[in-house]
């Protein structure tokens, strides 16, 4: 027990308090570790398509020349399998935008209702994950983003609820997981709600501790839970849904608080994060605010707080004005419809390059980050890209995908992938359950596991 | 059987001039619209197919259609939502509008013949909006919910107020415990911990301290035999935290001071019982007192009064009879909490929570306090939950219910004591007393939430300086933060004068005045032309011309319809015909064209001229000629919603339009004219809209009766603002409830289904599969109110 903190060395004198739930792995003094590092996934979302041209190599051997786009890429190109010719079939002839979001991780089909009774057909990969394998961490998976939900309908645009827009992960096909976009509320997920009794050689069936303070939230939650049993008489069953839904809720919550007392298996790395709780708020710089969205998915990884994990740098159709790049003036999506004009192109264009930019960012830190022999950048698979093609004309095939790590010695990067034309996106999801650990027969609408990753 | 309204009764109209019991229905069914379908749908749906799929086609006259209104309006909407007929149909996109906008027209004008419907119970959570106010009406504190709480997204009529997107996600369990919490923190004024131990001459020392308040501490030890190498170190729960300082003696006449030496250390612990411990390495120390003292927080006179407000007496200040006291507390809370009166075994649920504290030893106010943070994560504190009746029929909702929707769709908050106690008198179901109350809450300064939230919602307009108008330096002379503010409050403080003073709904289109501030002039060019006016408030004046009358001449509505540094008559024609008359385009079909940038001299096309080239496109012009029109008529205004004389590049502007129901116009002046000749439109749609922000739902079949009930009494009254509010309060949905079998088609059985089986679903079939509601069953109305 000792050891682990002085390997940690987190808490130096005042200032400790928010560090505290740190100390939890002190608590479980029959905590199991991991022998080995655990494989993580993460899916980065980015709105609004690519440059075809700057983005697909030219040639079709499995070497692949840096393209422009790919250019932030390159120190990592060893670690990179580029995908060619993967697609989502259901999102042809639909809305540019809107429907192609919710089924990028899941394959599904959207119906085009009006937000009352939102319909995305299937359930996204992380979320299928965490469903099955979350219970091994502290949280089962993290959603992360920029922006805020859309509201309403967008009735030039294919009468197309927005909100569907705004969300990859989604827990059953009509029901969103909302993404953290304030950093410090998504630092404080993956720490605050493991309070569990911070005292060392804990009896977790002491009966001190089931009276004590930290064991409070758990009480009050047993409470709502009993008196629930009256209230869901009352209620329609339809209206029960949403109801049972905060049970369902309140449940989960409880079990995590619950599950603080139980060991869990993770993988402690050495050393201390360098990441400081961010302050209240979303900053104004929007590069700091996707650098500590990002910092906070790598933290959680590299913590084994959760092996699952989407990040959104922007929502559908985002508009984002990026007049602070130089030579850039005006909104995201407005820039890429630049209907071939070349100057409104080549703005589009670096907006692309900015976001390839940050994802450069991202895997440069998961590489420095040292597990015992291997980076955490090699005990992962990160897939990077978009819903659509070419932004302009909302292509829907040959995908702009990559996917980025060593998946603990399952892929091998270095390539590009050149699957056969229009192969579905979900015949890669298959693969990556897979070695998450979760066997499916199909998923989504896979025609059968992609082959070449190995 | 109740006499027929017209809805839409004025001049030329997209819509068929069909009423019940006119032959005009029949014969334009059985001439114009059947044998379209039959043509397009009869391979699939053949009509004397007994088991066929959808078997709309076997209805031969308007009145079999109206008997199955489910069936037609999910035809509608497939047609509308190009869903059907398959893509290889031959239908044309102008019979594609004409047939969905007759068979919508001629169900929503028929609607009353299934009787009263009053749509479900009501159970959804508050939104975040309204936990805020519920949370400032109970607490007396503005608690900042955006810092904790996920944003809502809307849906259904478009409103934050929609119980069918309102999601419960995990996560908002624990940000509702983490806000009860920092919630009654601020409100509750708990004793700084201070606790002094004594250590008999130990070398090491622990003890366990319970901490109610996150935030720093002092640890004060006294002990014997300090040598210049000693060492005192600090562990909490077992973790090493750091050596303590050890305190210079003080020195008294040049000699140190008698007495042990002292050490101290401040650091921060969170909310639990953590373990101090002291360990000193060396055996000559022997410690003899330790102290742990909360860094004292300043207590100022606002939470003394929050804290008095809630306990009845001053922070420190004990009651004789702690148990006794905090039942009473109980008892005047949570029914304000709950909306409704409580019984005493539902007092004791929260009571055990006070009992768990208390036998810890937790001083008073932590004990209530825990008792209170069940209240606040209680399912009936966060959700509205209405009792639903089993048997069929409509039935009153309960006094407490009815106050509770009204606080809500007025206030966004929980209902005042008055409202409770007419509750509570069973006063509320009166209609006079009802129509009293809703005078009463518009008057109070609480109405401004309803009024910011619907206004902005209905409008779009709550988005401009957020996501839609981007802020760019070069247009920093004339358009700031704090102008786009002042555009969003616009049609807000429009909307707040006709509901102040009961002037007519009309002048939402025509209203020769407008609030301003001096920056907003500056935007709208006017600041030479009215004087007087500052920017720290708001003032009412004339529009020094007419262009800019009601909500059509407002840069928020005007800069939102637009494109990037582009206008956008499409948008703006969309806007205009979904948000003001309720009669939304079909969206564009797949694969559409890029609209031409340059001519054939290489000269750039305006605009209108983009857009006529893009109608040469037949598909394209079945709806571009509905919506491109009334854009036009509003192009001398840029995209910034500024007044402009040319188009961009000096040219001519060309601002001549025509609605789809041929009536020509140039400019926005003439436009507002033609759309006040639709007024009937714009009333019904504005109806239906608050109705469904009221009721929280989207609009079914059923409702379109009461939208035309409230129509006819807008008309009877000058289409005053109040009587539409007084209206809506007073129909049949908002006041009652639909027992039975009126589960909407829904969430419920959908979510039944396993997952795997739903992704194995046929995308063909799920482009039958679709959203529309089937009907409820016609209602005896048993003891169902009517204004």
């Amino acid at each position: 027990v000792h050891q682990k903190i002085a390997r940690r060395t987190l808490l130096k004198g005042a200032g400790v308090a928010l560090a505290l739930p740190w100390l939890e792995s002190v608590s479980h003094a029959s905590e199991e570790r991991l022998t080995e590092p655990p494989l993580r996934m993460a899916f980065l979302f980015m709105p609004n398509g690519v440059r075809p041209e700057l983005w697909t190599p030219p040639g079709d051997g499995e070497d692949f020349e840096i393209t422009h786009h790919l250019k932030p890429l390159a120190p990592y190109k060893n670690d990179i399998l580029l995908l060619e010719n993967l697609w989502n079939k259901n999102s042809v002839g639909r809305n540019g935008h809107w429907p192609k979001v919710p089924i990028w991780l899941s394959g599904g089909y959207v119906q085009r209702t009006t937000a009352d009774d939102l319909d995305t057909g299937a359930v996204s990969i992380d979320q299928l994950a965490a469903q099955r394998i979350g219970d091994r961490t502290p949280l089962p998976s993290i959603e992360l983003g920029l922006d805020a939900p859309r509201t309403g309908i967008d009735v030039a645009g294919g009468g197309f609820a927005r909100m569907y827009g705004s969300f990859i992960s989604w827990r059953d096909p009509h029901t969103p997981v909302p993404k953290e976009i304030v950093p410090q509320l998504a630092f404080d997920r993956l720490f605050r709600n493991k309070r569990g009794p911070v005292i060392s050689s804990v009896n977790p069936k002491d009966p001190a501790l089931l009276s004590a303070l930290q064991r409070d939230d758990a009480s009050v939650l047993d409470v709502v839970l009993e008196g629930a049993k009256t209230l869901r008489r009352n209620g329609s069953a339809s209206d029960r849904v949403r109801l049972d839904e905060y049970f369902e809720s309140v449940r989960s919550v409880e079990q995590r608080l619950e599950a603080t007392l139980r060991p869990q298996k993770r993988w402690i790395n050495a050393g201390k994060f360098p990441l400081e709780r961010p302050v209240a708020g979303i900053p104004q710089d929007h590069q700091e605010h996707i650098r500590l969205m990002l910092d906070i998915l790598v933290l959680a990884f590299w913590s084994d707080t959760t092996r699952i994990g989407t990040l959104m740098l922007g929502d559908a159709q985002s508009n984002y004005d990026y007049s602070f790049l130089s030579g850039v003036r005006g909104g995201f999506h407005s820039l890429s419809h630049h209907g071939n004009d070349a100057g409104t192109r080549d703005q589009y264009g670096k907006i692309v390059d900015w976001h390839m930019e940050q994802v450069a960012y991202f895997l440069g830190k998961v590489k420095s980050l040292d597990e015992g022999g291997t980076s955490l950048l090699d005990n992962s698979m990160i897939m990077f890209g978009g819903s659509l093609k070419d932004g302009n004309l909302h292509a829907v095939e040959d995908l702009p995908l990559l996917l980025a790590g060593r998946g603990k010695g399952t892929l091998r990067p270095g390539r590009r992938l050149r699957a056969p034309v229009r192969t579905p996106v979900c015949n890669l999801y298959l693969e990556m359950l897979n070695r998450m650990g979760i066997q499916e027969k199909s998923f989504g609408d896979s025609t059968g596991p992609l082959q070449g990753l190995a | 059987m109740r006499a027929l309204a017209i809805l839409f009764t004025c001049g030329v109209s997209v819509f068929p001039q069909a009423s019940r019991g006119l032959p005009g229905a029949d014969s334009e069914f059985a001439e114009t619209i059947r044998p379209v379908l039959v043509q397009n749908c009869a391979a699939c749906h053949k009509p004397e197919n007994a088991k066929g799929h959808a078997p709309f086609l076997r209805a031969a006259k308007a009145s079999d259609m109206e008997a199955n209104r489910g069936l037609w309006r999910n035809v509608s909407a497939q047609l509308r939502n190009r869903t059907m007929p398959p893509r290889d149909s031959k239908l044309s996109e102008e019979d594609r509008v004409r047939l969905s906008t007759w068979i919508d027209a001629r169900l929503r004008q028929t609607a009353c013949s299934i009787g009263d419907y009053a749509g479900p119970a009501i159970t959804r959570r508050l939104n975040r909006r309204e936990y805020h106010n519920t949370i400032r009406d109970l607490l007396g504190i503005d608690f900042e919910v955006t810092a904790i709480l996920p944003a809502d997204g809307s849906g259904g009529a478009g409103f934050d107020t929609n119980g069918e997107t309102l999601y419960v996600p995990p996560v908002l369990t624990e940000r509702y415990m983490e806000a009860a919490q920092q919630i009654l923190d601020r409100v509750i004024v708990t004793p700084a911990l201070a606790k002094t131990f004594s250590a008999a001459e130990m070398q090491e020392f622990s003890a366990s301290i319970p901490v109610y308040l996150e935030g720093a501490y002092d640890i004060l030890v006294a002990f014997d035999g300090a040598t210049p190498e000693t060492k005192l170190l600090l562990k909490i729960d077992g973790a090493e935290v750091g050596h303590l300082n050890l305190q210079r003696r003080r020195i008294i006449a040049g000699k140190p001071a008698p007495g042990p030496s002292l050490a101290r250390l401040q650091f921060n612990l969170s909310r639990g019982s953590h373990s101090i411990a002291i360990v000193a390495g060396d055996s000559n120390i022997k410690l003899s007192r330790v102290s742990v003292t909360q860094k004292a927080e300043q207590i100022l006179p606002e939470k003394r009064a929050l804290h008095y407000r809630l306990f009845g007496m001053e922070p420190g200040e004990q009651p004789g009879q702690p148990r006794k006291a905090a039942r009473q507390i109980l008892e005047s809370f949570v029914p304000k909490a709950i909306r409704r009166p409580v019984t005493a075994a539902e007092i004791d649920r929260f009571m055990a929570m006070y009992d768990r504290s208390a036998e810890r030893g937790d001083p008073y106010e932590e004990r209530v306090k825990l008792a209170l943070k069940t209240v606040l994560v209680w399912p009936e504190f966060l959700f509205r939950i209405e009792q639903k009746h089993t048997e069929s029929g409509i039935f009153p909702i309960s006094q407490y219910e009815l106050a509770t929707r009204l606080s809500y769709f007025l206030w966004s908050t929980s209902p005042d004591d008055k409202l409770l106690r007419l509750a509570e008198e069973g006063r509320l179901q009166d209609a006079k007393v009802l129509a009293a109350q809703v005078d009463r809450m518009l008057d109070d300064s609480r109405s401004r939430a309803f009024l910011n939230s619907f206004v902005g919602q209905w409008l779009g307009t709550q988005d401009i300086g957020g996501r839609v108008v981007p802020l760019l330096t070069e247009l920093q002379s004339y358009y700031t933060p704090e102008v786009a503010a002042d555009l969003r409050a616009q049609p807000v403080l429009l909307f707040d004068r006709l509901l102040g003073e009961n002037r007519s709904l009309l002048e939402l289109l025509s209203a020769d005045y407008t609030h301003l501030t001096q920056r907003l002039a500056k935007f709208y060019q006017v600041e030479n032309q009215i004087q007087g006016l500052s920017d720290s408030e708001f003032r009412l004046v004339q529009w020094p011309d007419s262009r800019r009358a009601g909500l059509l001449g407002l840069g928020g509505v005007l800069a939102m319809t637009s494109r990037h540094k582009e206008t956008s008559p499409v948008l703006r024609g969309a806007w205009a015909l979904d948000t003001l008359l309720g009669t939304p385009v079909p969206p564009p079909p797949p694969d559409v064209p890029e609209l031409k940038k340059d001519g054939a001299a290489g000269r750039k096309l305006t605009m209108r001229e983009k857009l006529m080239e893009h109608r040469a496109n037949s598909a394209c012009a079945a709806c571009h000629k509905l919506m491109d029109p009334i854009g036009f008529g509003l192009e001398n205004f840029d995209w910034m919603g500024r007044w402009r004389d040319t188009e961009d590049d000096g040219s001519p502007l060309d601002a001549s339009g025509e609605l789809p129901s041929g009536e020509k116009f140039t400019g926005p002046v003439e436009l507002r004219q033609a759309l006040l000749s639709r007024k009937s439109e714009f009333i019904g749609n504005l109806a239906g809209r608050m109705l469904g922000y009221a009721l929280g739902r989207s609009l079914q079949d059923g409702d379109d009766c009461t939208v035309q009930h409230i129509v006819q009494s807008l008309e009877k009254d000058d289409y005053r603002a109040r009587t539409l509010i007084r209206d809506i309060v007073l129909s049949v949905p908002f006041r009652n409830s639909q027992g039975g079998a009126v589960e909407t088609e829904s969430v419920i059985s959908r979510r039944s289904l396993d997952i795997s089986k739903l992704n194995a679903l046929k995308q063909d079939a799920a482009s039958h599969n679709n959203q529309v509601k089937p009907l409820p069953k016609a209602a005896t109305p048993v003891g169902a109110n009517r204004p």
